[in-house]
């Protein structure tokens, strides 16, 4: 026979725990964090644990660099230069197909390494992120941008070339650790090359 | 990114930032645009043929002029469509830009026939950027 009241303790015990947790595991533990002028931007501890209230949407909490929204396409920022070559290998891993690519093609009908028109359903879009993870010109990402709500789908959320084509400056600034391995590889290619 | 060509929504988006301090870069810019479009000449030669390795430099410098706009404006944008919409509501709307050039930075990017023609569009860019500083 158990003690009568004791799941009360079992109860104040975990209230508890989690009240030290915000403390320790919760606003202590900022290991790795990016930060811009004493605020955190991205975070890299997706086990961010404890009782912190957020007063959302006048507060957001800063997104861990590995959340997965959306695709975006990459330009680059210097000369806006579009890295995606239409190979198509997202559109062919996509489990949901969701992307759809026309190839551009030259005057004389042969076929160049850009897309003319790039379609991505983003209701049918898993988020998944295989086209990023297949993508071999890092010309695909994940975008964080997640308040996308609309009132209809057939114009707000199928997204065209023009709307899905973000900077390399704006990828780097929400996958700091990611833009920066990325670069180290294009110098390392580079310095080959002109070895 | 909401497809939206209103930019009064884009700019509620995290692709449009107001930023008053990128009117500094704009001489980077135009400069930038200025070697592009060098390069472009030499490339493209006195007789121009339809190239879209031409085609894709005439859309360089047209993208770094419409930077520069941009950015004297005191906004840095990193999503195209919102770039495209800042132009028009900046520039267009208020007779500093024509339609023509902003729907040939978009139609550049597809890179068909009319290499020519973005030459051209790409020098009026530049030389429309360059009337900004002055």
């Amino acid at each position: 026979m158990s003690l009568q009241g004791t799941f009360i303790l079992k109860g104040l015990a975990i209230t508890f725990k989690h009240f030290i947790r915000s403390y320790t595991k919760g606003f202590g533990h900022q290991a790795g964090n990016i930060k811009e002028n004493g605020h955190t931007v991205v975070r890299q501890d997706h086990t961010h644990q404890g009782m912190i209230t957020v007063q959302y949407p006048e507060e957001h909490l800063p997104q861990p660099e590995r959340l997965r929204v959306l695709p975006v396409l990459i330009y680059d920022e210097a000369d806006g230069n579009v890295r995606c070559t239409s190979c198509g290998i997202c559109a062919k891993v996509c489990p949901p197909q969701c992307i759809w690519i026309v190839q551009a093609k030259g005057p004389d009908g042969k076929v160049v390494t850009k897309p003319q028109e790039f379609f991505i359903d983003t209701d049918v879009c898993m988020n998944c992120g295989f086209c990023t993870e297949f993508c071999p010109f890092d010309a695909i990402k994940m975008d964080h941008h997640f308040e996308l709500s609309n009132y209809e789908r057939e114009k707000s959320h199928i997204y065209n070339l023009q709307d899905l084509l973000v900077s390399s400056e704006y990828h780097g600034k929400i996958h700091p650790l990611a833009w920066k391995a990325e670069e180290a590889k294009r110098a390392e290619k580079t310095a080959v090359k002109h070895a | 990114m909401m497809p939206s060509a209103i930019f009064a929504e884009l700019r509620l988006g995290p692709c449009v930032i107001k930023d008053p301090d990128r009117r500094q870069s704009v001489s980077a810019d135009l400069a930038a645009a200025t070697a592009s479009l060098e390069a472009l000449k030499a490339k493209a030669g006195a007789e121009v043929k339809d190239d879209p390795a031409v085609t894709l430099m005439a859309y360089a410098v047209m993208y770094q002029s419409a930077r520069a706009f941009v950015h004297a404006a005191g906004y840095h944008i990193t999503n195209f469509r919102a770039l495209l919409s800042a132009l028009n509501e900046l520039y267009v709307k208020t007779g500093k830009l024509d339609t023509a050039l902003v729907e040939g930075l978009e139609k550049s990017q597809e890179v068909g026939s009319g290499t020519s023609t973005f030459i051209v569009q790409a020098e009026q860019w530049l030389n429309k950027a360059k009337e900004l500083t002055r």
